[in-house]
């Protein structure tokens, strides 16, 4: 088993579209996923979120999640600069990063390898298949990869 | 007796004693030297007194003029000789009644003559040099036929002609002529003959050599043309003097009678030589002017058939020459309408006083201005372009006394360059208005394929989710479902109907007029009265301009400026003020609120179409707004921005720039 395949690792959901939170947690739900998660409504809070700043300064209301699911196009910073915080921040870049977004523009798929992402994704059109992205989502990054654990 | 007779005999005048019936009773030595070659002693009784004496005695006895003085002139073996003649009544041995005294005075005489002919030479010369003098161009032929005639006369000649070699030396041509009658006038054929048909004549001619011949059979062989010529009309003698001009023959004068045996002594020589000096310098004096008038008339009609402008200018910068079409773009009539006139005279002031300097200085320091563009109003207002050249005119001794200038006329190319500028600018224009509107074609493919993608594809999920959820027969869910389902295709919808906004505020005409701005604010709060109402908003404005520009558009703006402020107001009641500051370059004006404002960061994006700052959840709207604010106000030529920090208010300002009415478009 993998080393960070803790039962209840969070995973962090950066989404400003309420109807695609909404299809998000329905997935996870579908998909029978034990990992938490945790939503966030734009750039702003995601780093609010990982900084623990603001609403966020108690360490329980922001644990450190395991994964982040990162859409591209949101209002104030966008997906592109919070990816490049990220992965800029020695602290935070080994926290695997999926664009989750429904932009398939080969500019903003360079862009983001670039910047540093790990995965990449469109989101599926329909139900069905975005519960079956979320699940394999979920089957690689926590029990097929070997990923640094949490040594720090 | 005797001591008288060797008295007389001796004496070197002769003296004769008559009879009253004219016989000679004695003569001495002298007179028979005088009156015969015989010797006295043999032939003292046949001695006969020539004709010419014993008439002039005869005159003195019946005057009886005793011892009044006589003369005659009598053709004696050693030549002709002129003597006084006295009578005197003296009875003598041999029935001698009378005494004769003869006095030689044959040298007084010539010395006479000679004294007269210098002066009566003299005098014509001078009338003739004096004629000349006096003369115009126009009078010079007729002075010297007149010249001709009366050298003619005073030389006792029957003809006088004057012969003129062309430039070259190889022809020549009688141009003038005088004739008494008794020698045939100089024929025609005469004109323009090649010298070569007269090569004697020519040769001795040319090496300034004096012809004088006494009788044409003084012709060698080779002048046997010229023998033919001169009998033909009946010349018997003839002397010709050359005519030079600084060395250079440039023809012949002479004189010539039908007399076969005249002598031609120097007194006529020297009577042509001086007067073919006066013809000479006559005739020189004349081809050059000749020469210049000449060449004045090709420079003349060469300046005045060129197109350009050419005038020449005195010191002081008037007007000195000017050509036909410098007149004309002058309007001046003729010459002298701008003869002495100055720039000031013809332009504008200010015009005249920089054409003054420029002109000033060039005669000043001697350096040309070479090639300045300059214009001119021409007396109708119209302005002219010029290519102008001024250099300085210098006396003989190089001192600037004036200037000549040449102006071109370029305004046909300057007009031709000012199209083709203001022709590219159009379609530099042009280009940047295809790039742009290329540029907002791409951000609207993009945001069809973005923006409109969002709502279609929670339809499609979530109609997949309701599906499921009706099979599972969860009634929350599936009214869940709906709500999304329903929200997601209105704003498709509005999406749609703002997008069609944006395009139509960048697309549709312009039409540009004065508006009075708070008439626009009137209409944009009638259009949010309700919201307003909603909202318990306070709203403030000061006294807005009137503008050049277009009505709906500018309702537009502040209805969407106003209803921002309306919309992300804070905790408290929107208090929104319209404010206006007039600039340098036309007005900026502001719609201010108390709401949440903006970062710093975001205040370019916000104007970007589609860009929101918050998400769904807590704003309405597209994001579309401010697109379309910006889209007008850069109609308008001006530009938008923000002034804000989060929490204390945004105050969003746009610059309407002064535009002149014939400017829009």
């Amino acid at each position: 088993m993998n080393a960070i395949a803790g039962k209840n690792s969070v995973i962090l959901l950066v989404e400003d579209d309420p109807d695609d939170q909404e299809l998000t947690k329905r997935a996870f739900r579908a998909s029978r996923l034990r990992n938490e998660l945790r939503i966030v409504n734009d750039g702003e809070e995601a780093l609010d979120y990982l900084y623990r700043r603001g609403p966020f300064e108690s360490p329980s209301s922001a644990p450190r999640p395991s994964l982040i699911l990162l859409d591209l196009n949101m209002p104030k910073l966008d997906g592109r600069a919070v990816l490049e915080r990220i992965k800029e921040d020695p602290a935070l870049r080994r926290i695997p990063v999926v664009i989750l977004t429904t932009s398939s523009q080969e500019e903003d798929v360079i862009r983001s390898y670039e910047l540093g992402v790990n995965s990449y994704m469109a989101k599926p059109n329909r139900m069905d298949g975005f519960v079956q992205a979320i699940r394999d989502l979920e089957h690689y990054w926590f029990n097929l990869v070997i990923l640094p654990g949490r040594f720090s | 007796m005797d001591i008288f007779r060797e008295l007389v005999d001796g004496q070197g005048d002769p003296v004769v004693c008559l009879r009253d019936d004219g016989c000679v009773t004695y003569i001495n030595a002298a007179g028979v030297a005088v009156v015969t070659a015989a010797p006295l002693q043999t032939v003292k009784q046949d001695i006969k007194i020539p004709s010419e004496l014993l008439a002039e005695i005869r005159r003195l006895q019946a005057e009886d003029h005793e011892g009044m003085a006589g003369y005659v002139s009598l053709r004696t073996p050693a030549g002709l000789r002129h003597f006084e003649v006295r009578v005197k009544r003296s009875p003598g041995p041999d029935g001698a009644e009378w005494l004769v005294l003869l006095r030689n005075v044959t040298e007084l005489r010539i010395a006479q003559r000679a004294s007269q002919y210098r002066s009566a030479f003299a005098k014509l010369v001078s009338e003739v040099a004096s004629r000349f003098a006096g003369a115009g161009l126009d009078e010079f032929d007729d002075a010297i036929e007149e010249s001709l005639e009366r050298i003619g006369i005073f030389a006792q000649a029957d003809a006088s002609y004057l012969f003129q070699f062309s430039e070259r030396g190889d022809r020549m041509s009688v141009t003038h002529s005088w004739s008494s009658g008794r020698v045939a006038p100089l024929p025609e054929q005469l004109h323009d003959i090649d010298a070569q048909t007269m090569t004697w004549w020519m040769s001795r001619l040319h090496r300034a050599e004096v012809v004088a011949l006494s009788s044409l059979t003084e012709l060698p062989e080779e002048a046997q043309v010229e023998r033919r010529i001169l009998a033909a009309q009946g010349v018997g003698s003839l002397v010709d003097v050359p005519l030079t001009y600084k060395g250079v023959p440039i023809g012949f004068m002479g004189l010539s009678s039908a007399e076969e045996g005249r002598h031609w002594s120097q007194d006529e020589v020297h009577l042509l030589s001086i007067v073919g000096q006066v013809f000479t310098n006559a005739l020189q004096h004349k081809r050059a002017e000749e020469a210049l008038a000449q060449e004045r008339n090709l420079l003349r009609t060469l300046i005045d058939n060129l197109p350009d402008y050419i005038y020449a200018k005195d010191a002081e910068s008037r007007f000195i020459l000017n050509n036909s079409a410098h007149l004309r773009l002058l309007r001046a009539k003729s010459p002298e309408d701008v003869a002495g006139k100055s720039d000031y005279d013809m332009f504008p002031r200010e015009l005249a006083s920089q054409y003054y300097e420029d002109e000033q200085e060039i005669i000043r320091s001697g350096h040309p201005l070479v090639n300045r563009e300059e214009s001119v109003i021409t007396e109708e207002g119209e302005r002219r372009w010029l290519l102008t050249t001024k250099v300085p005119l210098c006396d003989a001794d190089g001192v600037p006394v004036g200037l000549v200038g040449m102006s071109r006329d370029i305004t046909g190319r300057k007009q031709m360059a000012e199209a083709l500028e203001t022709h590219a600018r159009l379609l530099e224009q042009a280009n940047a208005d295809l790039r742009m509107r290329n540029q907002e074609l791409d951000e609207f493919t993009y945001i069809a394929s973005h923006d409109l993608q969002e709502p279609l594809r929670k339809l499609v999920s979530f109609t997949d989710a309701l599906q499921h959820d009706m099979k599972a027969g969860d009634a929350a869910e599936i009214r869940r479902d709906l709500d999304i389902i329903a929200s997601a295709a209105q704003r498709m919808q509005r999406l749609v109907r703002d997008l069609l906004a944006l395009s139509r505020s960048g697309r549709q005409a312009m039409e540009w007029e004065l508006v009075d701005l708070n008439e626009c604010v009137d209409l944009a709060l009638d259009a949010l009265e309700i919201r307003m109402g909603e909202e318990k908003a306070e709203f403030a404005k000061e006294k807005l301009p009137t503008v050049l520009g277009d009505r709906t558009l500018l309702t537009q703006l502040f209805q969407n400026l106003i209803g921002n402020a309306l919309k992300f107001h804070g905790p408290d009641a929107p208090q929104v003020r319209l404010t206006a500051e007039e600039g340098d370059d036309g007005w900026v004006l502001g719609v201010q609120d108390n709401g949440i404002g903006i970062k710093q960061e975001y205040s370019e994006q916000i104007f970007a179409p589609f860009k929101r700052l918050h998400g769904r959840g807590s704003y309405e709207g597209t994001g579309i707004g401010l697109a379309i604010c910006r889209k007008i106000v850069e109609r308008h030529g001006g530009v938008i921005w923000v002034e804000s920090e989060p929490g204390k208010g945004a105050h969003f300002k746009f610059s309407l720039p002064q535009r002149e009415a014939e400017q829009s478009p």
